[in-house]
Order: C-alpha cells, then sequence, then structure tokens
C-alpha cells in the first residue's frame, strides 16, 4: 500500500469527448491513448501526487459525457472535493455548457467543493474557438479556477490537478474544510443515495504509520510547487 | 436528385442472395476439406447441414449449435445470428422474400427519415413517393420486428414540427452520432477506412461496382477519391448528403443509428448503442463473400440484427434515464444471490467494499462486453448469449427462469483465479473497481466453460427449489389454521382455568 497523508476524491466532468478520458490516462500513464471509446458510466483512477511538502492521493472518477448517461453519472458526484469541468477549446458549445456542469457539481457534490474549468486540445491552436481571456474571465466571475491543458502534449495536465489539491489542502489548513471517515457507496439503477454511508471525499491518510514499512513510489512527474 | 432517383427506379434484386452463396462456399470448403482440422470441419459440417435441411429449421438446434460457438466461417455467423434474433424465420424457402423484404423496409426508412426533399416537400405539401409509402406496409413481421417499431412510433411526423427544425434536430443527431461511429473499434483497420468508398447500389451508374470492396485495406481509395472526393476530404459535407450517399463504413454505421433513433424516439441515441452496432456490422461485413454483395442488403442486414437486438438490450438502456424496470432490478438482485452461491468468499469481499454489482456490470451488460474483449472473442461471447434462450420453468414464478446468460458470465469473469485473487488482496474500494473494469478478459474458453457450469447449476438449483415451493403452499395453509386453532383453543382453555 502506498502512504500517502491525505484521500482527495476528485471528478471528471464535462461534454462528451472534449478529452476527460484521456486527461486522466495522460496524467496516470504520461501518455496520450490514441483511438479511445467514450465512457461507458464511470471510470476510476488514482495517483499520488507531491502538494506543498504532503502526499496527497488522488481517486479520479471519470465520467461519460453524455446527457443520457446524466443520472448514472451524477449519483458518483456526492462528497467529491474536487472536480474539472472540462471543455473542448475548438467547440464553443461545449465551453457554454460549462455553466450547466458548474451548477450539477455545486448542487450534487459538497457546498465548499474545489472547481477547475479545463480548457483541453490547447494544441489545436488553429482551431480555436474559445480565447484563453474569456474563459479566465468566466471563471472568476463564477470564482472557480482556470487552466489550458493538452492531453496530447501532456502541457498543464498534471497542474491543474495540484492547483486543485492546492486549494483543498489550503482549506483544511484554514480548517474550513473537514475531514471525515466513512466509506459508501450509491445506488447506481435507483438512483438512490444514503446520505448515513456516503463518502466524505476526503480522507486523512495513514502515512505515519506506514511511512517506516512502505516507502512512498516516487512521483513519476516531477512537480513544481 | 440521386438519392430520391434511386429510391424511385426499383433495382432489380440481385438472384444471388446469401444463401444460394452459403451453398456454393460450402461446397469450395468440402472440396478442400484436407485443409481445416477435423474438429473444425465436423463444427463446420454440423452448422451448414442443419441449415441446408429441407424444411423448417429447429430453433432448438440453432440454438444449441450456436450456444457452443459456431466456427469461423463468418456468412455461417450471419444466417445463424438472424435466425436467433428472429430477422430471418425458420422457414428457409422464405429467406430469398425476407432478405429482399429487409432490404426494402430499410431503404423505406432511410427515404422517410432522411428524405433530402424535406424543405420542397413541405412548402409543396404533396403526396409522398411510392416507395416511402412502401415502408408502412409491414410485411408478415415477426413479433420481435412489429414490437420495435409500433406504427405511432413512426418518425414522419411532419405536421407535428416545422421541416426547418427537424433538419437542424436531424444534423444535430447526425453529428453526435458520427463523433461516437468515428472513435468505435478503431485498433481495427477496418473500422478505420474512412476515405474507402463502398460501391453503392448507385455505383452501377458509375461503374462502381468494380471499385474493390475490401474492407481491410484501403484498395479502393483512388477509385473513391475520384468519384467521392468530397465526402473522403476533410471539407464540410451536408449531413444530408452523408447521409443519401455514404461513402464510408463510419456514414453506413452512423445512417443505421440514425434511421433506429429516429425510428425509436423514446430511446434514441444513447452512447454505447455504437459499440453493439459495430460487432454485428463486422459480422455481416466480413463475410468473404459479403464484398460484390448489394451494400445496401448488407447495411439493412445489420440494421435489422441491430434493431433485433436492441429489443434484449432495451432495459439496460432504459435504466440509464432512471427509467429503471422491475425485471432489472430483480435480475440483478438473482445474480448478486448467485455469486453468493457459488464464490461466498469473494461475494463476501465485495460486499465489505460496497462493490454493489451495478457499479461494474452496467458496461458489461449494456454492451455485451464488447468494449473488454477483443472483436473475435466478443463475436464468440455473443455465439453463446444470443443463443440463450432463458429456461422457463414451468410456472407463473418468473423467480424460476433462469438469468440471460451475461450474468453467468459475469460470475464467470470474477471467478477467473488471476482476476480473483487480485481483488481478494485488494482492501481499496476504487482499486478494487478499477482491477475490475480493466481485467483483460483473453481467456474467453475459460470464461465461457465456467459460465456454462454455472448456469447449469443453477437450473439445477432453480428446479429444485421449485419443487420444494411446490410442496411448501400446502404447509402454508395448514400451519396458520392449526396455529389459529391452537392460540383460540388456549384462550378457551385459559378463561375456562382461570375462570
Ligand atoms: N488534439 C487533441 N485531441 C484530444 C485531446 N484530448 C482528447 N483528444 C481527442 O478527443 C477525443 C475524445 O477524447 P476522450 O478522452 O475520449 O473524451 P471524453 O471527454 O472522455 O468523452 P466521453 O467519455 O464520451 O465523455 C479523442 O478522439 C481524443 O483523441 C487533446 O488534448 N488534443
Ligand atoms: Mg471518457
Amino acid at each position: 500500500m502506498d502512504a500517502y497523508d491525505y484521500l482527495f476524491k476528485f471528478i471528471l466532468i464535462g461534454d462528451s469527448a472534449v478529452g476527460k478520458s484521456c486527461i486522466l490516462t495522460s496524467l496516470i500513464e504520461n501518455k496520450f491513448k490514441k483511438g479511445s471509446s467514450h465512457t461507458i458510466g464511470v471510470e476510476f483512477g488514482s495517483k499520488i501526487i507531491n502538494v506543498s511538502g504532503k502526499r496527497v492521493k488522488l481517486q479520479i472518477w471519470d465520467t461519460a459525457g453524455q446527457e443520457r448517461y446524466r443520472s448514472v453519472t451524477r449519483s458518483y458526484y456526492r462528497g467529491a472535493a474536487g472536480a474539472l469541468i472540462v471543455y473542448d477549446i475548438t467547440n464553443r458549445d461545449t465551453y457554454h455548457h460549462l455553466i450547466n456542469w458548474l451548477a450539477d457539481a455545486r448542487t450534487l457534490a459538497r457546498a465548499d467543493i474545489s472547481i477547475i474549468a479545463v480548457g483541453n486540445k490547447s494544441d489545436l491552436k488553429d482551431k480555436r474557438a474559445v480565447t484563453f481571456l474569456e474563459a479566465s474571465r468566466c471563471a472568476q466571475e463564477n470564482e472557480i479556477l482556470f487552466l489550458e491543458t493538452s492531453a496530447l502534449t501532456g502541457e498543464g495536465v498534471e497542474e491543474v490537478f495540484v492547483k486543485v489539491a492546492k486549494m483543498i489542502l489550503n482549506k483544511i489548513e484554514d480548517g474550513m474544510q473537514h475531514i471525515e471517515e466513512g466509506l459508501g457507496y450509491h445506488g447506481l439503477f435507483s438512483g438512490l443515495i444514503d446520505p448515513a454511508t456516503m463518502m466524505s471525499g476526503v480522507h486523512a491518510g495513514a502515512r505515519s504509520l506506514l511511512n517506516e514499512a512502505s516507502p512512498a513510489e516516487p512521483a513519476s512527474r516531477c512537480i513544481s510547487c | 436528385m440521386a438519392f430520391s432517383g434511386r429510391a424511385g427506379g426499383q433495382q432489380a434484386f440481385p438472384a444471388s442472395h446469401s444463401l444460394a452463396r452459403l451453398q456454393a462456399f460450402v461446397e469450395s470448403l468440402q472440396a478442400g476439406r484436407n485443409a481445416v482440422s477435423s474438429a473444425a470441419a465436423e463444427k463446420l459440417e454440423v452448422a451448414v447441414s442443419l441449415l441446408t435441411m429441407p424444411g423448417t429449421l429447429s430453433l432448438e438446434q440453432v440454438r444449441s449449435v450456436c450456444f457452443y460457438g459456431l466456427p469461423d466461417v463468418t456468412p455461417l455467423r450471419k444466417i445463424y445470428w438472424m435466425i436467433l434474433l428472429g430477422v430471418l424465420s425458420p422457414h428457409t424457402e422464405r429467406w430469398p422474400d425476407e432478405l429482399r423484404s429487409t432490404r426494402d423496409k430499410y431503404e423505406g426508412y432511410i427515404n422517410d427519415c432522411i428524405d433530402p426533399n424535406i424543405m420542397q416537400k413541405a412548402q409543396v405539401g404533396g403526396p409522398r413517393d411510392a416507395n416511402a409509402a412502401s415502408a408502412h406496409s409491414i410485411r408478415e413481421g415477426r413479433a420481435s420486428l412489429s414490437e420495435s417499431r409500433p406504427a405511432s412510433d413512426h418518425p414522419l411526423n411532419r405536421d407535428r414540427q416545422g421541416a426547418w427544425h427537424r433538419l437542424f434536430e436531424g444534423s444535430e443527431l447526425f453529428g453526435t452520432i458520427v463523433k461516437d461511429v468515428s472513435r468505435t473499434r478503431t485498433d481495427l483497420a477496418f473500422f478505420r477506412s474512412e476515405s474507402w468508398s463502398l460501391p453503392d447500389s448507385q455505383g452501377s451508374a458509375n461503374g462502381g461496382s468494380d471499385a474493390a470492396a475490401d474492407g481491410h485495406t484501403a484498395a479502393g481509395t483512388s477509385a473513391a477519391a475520384t468519384s467521392n472526393g468530397a465526402a473522403s476530404g476533410p471539407g464540410p459535407v451536408s449531413f444530408v448528403e452523408r447521409l443519401t450517399r455514404p461513402s464510408s463504413h463510419v456514414d453506413r454505421m452512423s445512417r443505421i443509428l440514425f434511421v433506429y433513433a429516429r425510428l425509436n424516439p423514446a430511446l434514441g441515441y444513447i452512447q454505447g448503442m455504437n459499440e453493439l452496432l459495430a460487432v454485428l456490422y463486422f459480422v455481416v461485413h466480413s463475410d468473404p463473400l459479403a464484398h460484390d454483395e448489394d451494400p445496401l442488403l448488407l447495411e439493412a442486414e445489420a440494421f435489422f440484427l441491430f434493431v433485433t437486438l436492441m429489443v434484449h438490450q432495451r432495459d439496460f438502456f432504459l435504466a440509464l434515464d432512471g427509467r429503471s424496470s422491475a425485471t432489472l432490478d430483480d435480475t440483478l438482485e438473482q445474480y448478486a444471490g448467485l455469486l453468493h452461491q457459488r464464490d461466498p468468499q469473494l461475494a463476501q469481499h465485495l460486499d465489505h467494499m460496497h462493490i454493489e454489482p451495478h457499479l461494474y456490470m452496467l458496461r458489461w451488460l449494456l454492451l455485451g462486453f464488447s468494449q473488454d474483449m477483443e472483436l473475435p472473442n466478443v463475436i464468440r461471447i455473443w455465439d453463446t448469449i444470443l443463443a440463450d434462450n432463458p429456461i422457463a420453468i414451468p410456472d407463473i414464478d418468473t423467480s424460476l427462469q433462469t438469468l440471460p446468460t451475461a450474468f453467468y458470465i459475469a460470475v464467470a469473469v470474477l471467478r477467473v483465479p488471476e482476476l480473483r485473487s487480485q481483488l481478494l488482496s485488494l482492501h481499496d474500494r476504487e482499486e478494487v473497481l478499477r482491477t475490475i473494469q480493466h481485467f483483460p478478459m483473453h481467456d474467453i474458453q475459460q470464461i465461457l466453460s465456467e459460465a456454462t457450469q454455472i448456469r447449469s447449476d443453477d437450473i439445477v438449483a432453480r428446479r429444485e427449489r421449485h419443487d420444494r415451493r411446490q410442496q411448501y403452499p400446502r404447509n402454508l395453509e395448514r400451519r396458520p389454521t392449526w396455529e389459529k386453532a391452537k392460540r383460540v383453543g388456549e384462550k378457551i382453555i385459559g378463561t375456562l382455568f382461570r375462570g
């Protein structure tokens, strides 16, 4: 088992085909997955990153973007500490939908969820349909973070996760975010959620107990922060 | 317009339909029999002789041949699947008619759904052409077919909404579909051949039939590039143009899904349908005899295979919208019970981690494992899934029916020793889910033989339960009355003695 100080639950949301799964693959495997299919339901990924001297384990839930999967994917929002709302910089529609995803995240996850808007496919410069400036203004107005990424080149990918994790850490240190224990599950077909067993999205790790016995796996990409 | 022109001029149906071709093919195989291993030859012999027997086929036999896997001679598989799903009837002598009607019906649907003259017609309000009208005359459709397409579901309802609105809607729908279809199974050259042109029935006019009809290579590219330059280039081709003159497998698969979505507005297009279709479409087209077959007939075959498959998959897709059916919930519950019976240790471990079956089953069930296996394995596993006939033990109690085969396969997957031991060693919920989701299902034989075993054990268990239940009701009847009498008696005795 890897040792870590904190465990954060993240959700990856946004329209279909904006590149959510590619961002996840880029983060975890450091490579661009070509020809991948759309996500059915939810997929999982996890990675330990270093943030402000702390080892943070990210537990990332990559969701299906298509409207028709919304009632399935929504049941996984509960308790997420961080959300990445991804749009495609070459497709204005996906940018316009950002606001809907934002509302979803705020109502379905936790009130103090930390959110970042992610403009993906930044490598497709000549097809750009959403400017950096307008997106960053929009993010500011809605009080969320903003970055552009390219899952293809890997540019910005790790920064996005680090940025959100940092924000959560700050909240914890300010005593704003509570650390809770408990593991939960959510009904998928029924859409029923049991609040008593819901997941908090933030857990304290057991590093102090484990760090001697199991040396932590070195982070595969160096983080500068 | 080219499309309506073709639709109007009813082409003579090619005399050589699939069955005749199959027979020729089988003869050629039999001539070179020694090339095949004896086991394979025997399998082939059984599968072929069943189809070529005179008279009406026994569906039971068709199922049992298919259940254990068809020989990889693809025209056979296509025919078997069409029988199993009900596209072809068990009456072999009707097949030529049935195939022709398949093609005609599909062409009619295309006309109705796409209608290149949609704007003109809305303005003129003239009568529909004869061909479009023929789509409504359903020729002795079998239950499954007519069930999936009730007359009221028909999309041709221009009165309700403006033509422009529909056109806009159509282009949006088509765009969504194309986006998904063009990232379906891109690991196979067959599905990537975006620029490769199929000789359309339209093609006979411009000599298109000699364009190499080989999906596995891009041999036809040069011919295609000249005749279909617009579609192969990146330039924007109007969706109507792409729908009426498909120039690639991607276009044709998209058209199938488009027509299906239009015919079934309650379901529409949902991601995952493309994956199911890809399997069927591949089976239809990978037939070595398919190359000089009428492409519209092949497309129609894939379409009807898809429509009939969706009759079975519908519940799973509806569940996505929270329109969960009681049957599905019940089936999932039974599945959980089955897992407990089969492997209590693993089941308890998963329970302990709160790994509810639907968390990992959703994709498996929706897509029939098609995103989790290599295509040849998917096809093999579908032989078994499609051959499935829930064994109903004669009783009104539906819990005595066997589960759909996919559920037995799901248990079998978890029982693969490699995966099982890995799962038991994990104590992190997401790790467990991730491991299940990413498990490469390579050893298909192992999975299938375990699934078959689980299934037959389950049949035995259900029979026993049924037999027990047959006796139990009598006890039930007796016990309450006896108990009641005893209570009344005690009461009387009590009062007597106290008094
Ligand atoms: N050029 C470029 N293409 C990308 C990038 N990220 C993703 N893509 C492409 O965009 C398409 C969709 O990527 P996915 O990661 O599957 O999209 P998704 O958001 O997970 O989609 P759903 O699972 O349907 O919700 C794929 O064809 C990728 O190759 C990127 O950074 N640059
Ligand atoms: Mg995805």
